[in-house]
């Protein structure tokens, strides 16, 4: 059987202080791991947390949706860029060589 | 070398308060981000994917030994060790903090240094040439002019918010070294017959979207008006420029849209009204002030012995020849060479440095070449003045430092634009590809072989890689959320780099993906060799003189119109 | 919506935050399309008005000014400059440049000596170039940030720099030729 594929969202920005890549959590704070950012399936929550995230503006840069479709298996399909944006400055620093 | 006069000093300093008030604002929340953001633009500051990038002014790629080592110095106390050097011959820290960047800038006023107009829609930092005054081709050195621009277009006020960003190259050369036909302008200083100097002047070249070579618009723009033409094409252009899409912003698609003889017209009618003006001509007093400070420097005469570089290239030492050979140039004065250091090796990605290596080239700019060296547009640097007496002592330091890789000029020589590995806009990676494709030629004798060949990789549309005018260019594109690349051949950035004329490279086929393209980058590295008339007939001969069918039949088998039919 | 001017009693050539103040009142008053123009009133219209009613605005108005946008070119003020007093040069958006040229030409190649006056998205950081190429007044918008809350912080924009290299309108000389003759 199959179930539908979901579309998904979670609020990311980059922080003020250093620009590191940035997720929203279910209290309110930016945290460095997508995998403890909440995704929401509604677009009234998704709309109120980038609201929210809008005015973080003494925090953090650029706020904005990322949408992904979440799969049966509760795995999320991203795009290259936010993959590559989720693995962090410290994974990019060590495929780099440095 | 220029230096700063009391002037130039204020500016420098009053420009690093200005964005230390500036960020103070930002960080205690009178400025949002949306206003902050064009401020900090205007001094090369840039938020990427993972944290902020600052890209430092290199006045035409040239460098003093002081400014070098207090690059270091920031590279090594405000960020993480190492940092990039890119096409338009800048350097970029890739970490920095936003509270540090003030303080990145003090430092670098101190060695008259600066961000100003690294980006932005304003005319950004002009290059040239990378052997400008060294070149044994070169009619009239390009820097006193570049200088005499520069110092025109720091903070002009009519045109610090033009349609899209404007980027000027020079070069005084026979073959041209400084990519003229891929700028907004393109300048080459050359005699008339009566020994005057003057201008050919080039207007619409580019890459991103829409690539375009340049077009000529002056046989030859007077010494004197140098500045008022310039001004006439930067007014023409910031009133009649598209606004309304920033895709069409660049000068190039007004001189297209326009048609090349009508932008000419409108030039030369606003030129006829300002080449009088005082505050324009330029005199030969000015112009004398400013070569001055680019005398060569005080060369040794050497009479016999240590002038020919043929000695080295056919000594019995192998890697030193073969260095020679491939990496060193012969030189104006006689005695001295042209030395090209190569940052494209297997332990860092292209064009990167750490703050210990450009601590090493520094003491050897000072022991070997009177303390000055040149940041190149293929991210490369060089030594302008090396004895051909020290090249092996000079081989063996770079050497230990890595940078003596005899690659320039090669397949492994590459232009690689940072990439989605820290890049916002990018689409795919370039670093990686590069990585692999320094391992798949390591085999220095093939790479010998095959001679010379551009390799230019950009991670996305906007080509910062420059991969419209690599003989092969390779383009990342993001297909279905996966990294795709595209395979472009037979474009060359001038007689300098490639060979023969300028001219953009086409797309062969479908996309490849990232666990192909190497693959598909050696064949085409073998077909060459395989239809090559002569061992010196050169990839860009051969590619013009055969076209893309061989290469796409390599790539995509026998039906090379069923496979373009599916390319992205 | 502030107004920044220069001081009635600062020569031309005075450049620095002290050349300039914020306008205790716009002697201007905004007339709109449709409304009709106060008799003796120093007005200000838009460029459509002033291509419509050219020649009453001459005999009602007191002294007259006109918006002109950006994407107009200076052609429909041209030959009207003689009697217009004020010229207020639109910046839709900041990054949008043509003001700058537009400004230039008007003081330089037609001569105008009447107020010009830069408005719309008109920042902080933009007042040294606007001065350059011969605005001398500046109308902060409160909607475009905070300079409009607070005119007379911005005023020490035009002291962040004193050096300028390139002749404009505020210099007919580049600084070479300047520093030569010191």
């Amino acid at each position: 059987m199959s179930e539908k594929p979901q579309t998904a969202f979670v609020i990311t920005a980059n922080r003020l202080s250093d620009g590191t890549v940035v997720y929203l959590d279910d209290q309110s704070r930016w945290i460095e791991q997508l995998d403890g950012a909440p995704s929401t399936t509604h677009a009234a929550e998704r709309d109120r947390l980038l609201a929210f995230a809008r005015s973080c503006e003494r925090d953090v840069c650029g706020p904005y949706v990322i949408d992904f479709t979440l799969r049966p298996d509760g795995t999320r399909s991203l795009s290259v860029r936010e993959r590559l944006r989720a693995l962090g400055a410290e994974d990019a620093r060590r495929r780099l060589g440095y | 070398m220029y230096q700063y006069d009391e002037y130039d000093r204020r500016t420098v300093e009053q420009r690093a308060r200005q964005l230390r008030d500036q960020v103070e604002r930002r960080v205690r929340g009178e400025l949002s981000e949306e206003e902050f953001r064009p401020l900090r633009l205007q001094n090369g500051l840039y938020l990427q994917l993972h944290a902020y990038m600052l890209r430092i002014a290199i006045p035409y790629g040239l460098l003093s030994s002081v400014q070098l080592r207090k690059l270091a110095f920031v590279t090594r106390r405000f960020d993480r060790g190492y940092a990039h050097f890119t096409t338009r011959q800048n350097l970029q820290l890739n970490w920095p903090r936003l509270e540090d960047v003030p303080s990145i800038l003090d430092e670098l006023a101190a060695v008259e240094m600066h961000a100003i107009q690294t980006s932005g829609n304003c005319i950004r930092n002009i290059t040239a040439d990378p052997f400008a005054g060294v070149a044994k081709d070169e009619d009239v050195d390009p820097r006193p002019y570049c200088e005499i621009l520069r110092q025109w277009s720091t903070f002009h006020p009519e045109f610090a918010h033009l349609p899209r960003k404007f980027k000027l190259a020079l070069t005084g050369a026979t073959n041209d070294r400084a990519a003229i036909a891929v700028h907004d302008i393109g300048i080459r200083a050359l005699r008339n017959d009566a020994g005057e100097i003057g201008f050919e002047y080039f207007v619409g070249g580019g890459q991103g979207r829409t690539p375009q070579l340049a077009e000529r618009i002056s046989p030859f723009v007077r010494e004197r008006d140098l500045l008022s033409y310039t001004e006439a094409v930067l007014r023409v252009y910031n009133l009649d420029g598209r606004r309304d899409n920033k895709y069409k912003a660049r000068i190039k698609i007004l001189v297209k849209e326009l048609g090349a003889p009508e932008f000419t017209r409108r030039v030369e009618e606003e030129h006829a009204k300002i080449k009088d003006d005082e505050g324009l001509v330029l005199d030969a007093r000015e112009v004398a002030r400013m070569t001055a400070y680019f005398e060569p420097p005080r060369y040794e005469a050497f009479t016999n012995g240590h002038t020919s570089l043929d000695g080295l290239r056919l000594g019995k030492d192998r890697p030193l020849a073969r260095w020679v050979t491939g990496n060193v140039i012969a030189h104006r004065a006689p005695g001295y060479a042209i030395v090209q250091l190569s940052l494209k090796s297997k332990d860092l990605p292209p064009g990167d440095v750490t703050a210990d290596q450009m601590d090493a080239v520094a003491e050897l700019a000072d022991r070997y070449s009177f303390g000055r060296l040149v940041v190149t547009h293929r991210q490369n640097l060089v030594l302008t003045d090396v004895p051909i007496r020290d090249l092996p002592a000079v081989h063996a330091a770079l050497q230990a430092q890595g940078f003596a890789t005899p690659n320039v000029g090669t397949v492994t020589d590459m232009i690689a634009c940072p990439g989605l590995d820290y890049c916002d806009l990018a689409n795919a990676r370039s670093i990686p590809i590069a990585d692999q494709i320094t391992k798949r030629f390591d085999d220095l004798d093939f790479v010998f072989d095959v001679g010379p060949l551009t390799l230019n990789i950009s991670g996305c549309i906007n080509a910062c890689g420059h991969h419209h005018v690599g003989n092969i260019g390779i383009l990342g594109i993001d297909k279905m959320g996966e990294e795709f690349y595209q395979v472009m051949l037979g474009g060359s950035a001038g007689a300098g780099v490639g060979g023969g004329d300028a001219s953009l490279a086409k797309i062969l086929g479908r996309a490849f993906s990232a666990d192909e393209i190497v693959d598909a980058v050696e064949k085409v590295v073998r077909t060459y060799v395989d239809v090559r008339n002569e061992a010196d007939e050169t990839f860009i001969e051969t590619y013009r003189r055969l076209g893309p069918d061989p290469f796409k039949e390599a790539l995509y088998g026998a039906h090379p119109a069923a496979s373009q039919r599916t390319a992205l | 919506m502030a107004l920044i001017q220069r001081r009635p009693s600062a020569p031309r050539s005075e450049t620095g935050a002290s050349a300039f103040e914020v306008a205790p009142c716009d002697a201007f008053i905004a007339v709109a399309d449709d409304e009709p123009v106060p008799t003796g009133a120093d007005v200000l219209v838009s460029l459509a008005r002033f291509e419509r009613d050219q020649t009453t605005l001459g005999a009602t108005a007191g002294r007259l000014g006109v918006r002109l946008p950006s994407d107009r070119g200076l052609d429909p003020i041209l030959a009207a400059l003689a009697r217009l007093s004020l010229v207020a040069i639109e910046f839709p958006k900041f990054q949008d440049g043509r003001g700058y040229s537009l400004a230039r030409l008007l003081r330089g190649r037609h001569d105008f000596r009447g107020e010009l006056r830069a408005v719309g998205n008109v920042l902080r950081d933009q007042l040294g170039f606007m001065q350059r190429v011969g605005f001398d007044a500046f109308e902060l918008d409160p909607k475009f940030g905070p300079d409009g809350r607070d005119p007379a912080a911005a005023l020490s924009a035009f002291d962040d720099f004193d050096v300028v290299y390139q002749a404009a309108a505020d210099e007919p000389l580049p600084l070479w030729k300047r520093a030569r003759s010191q």
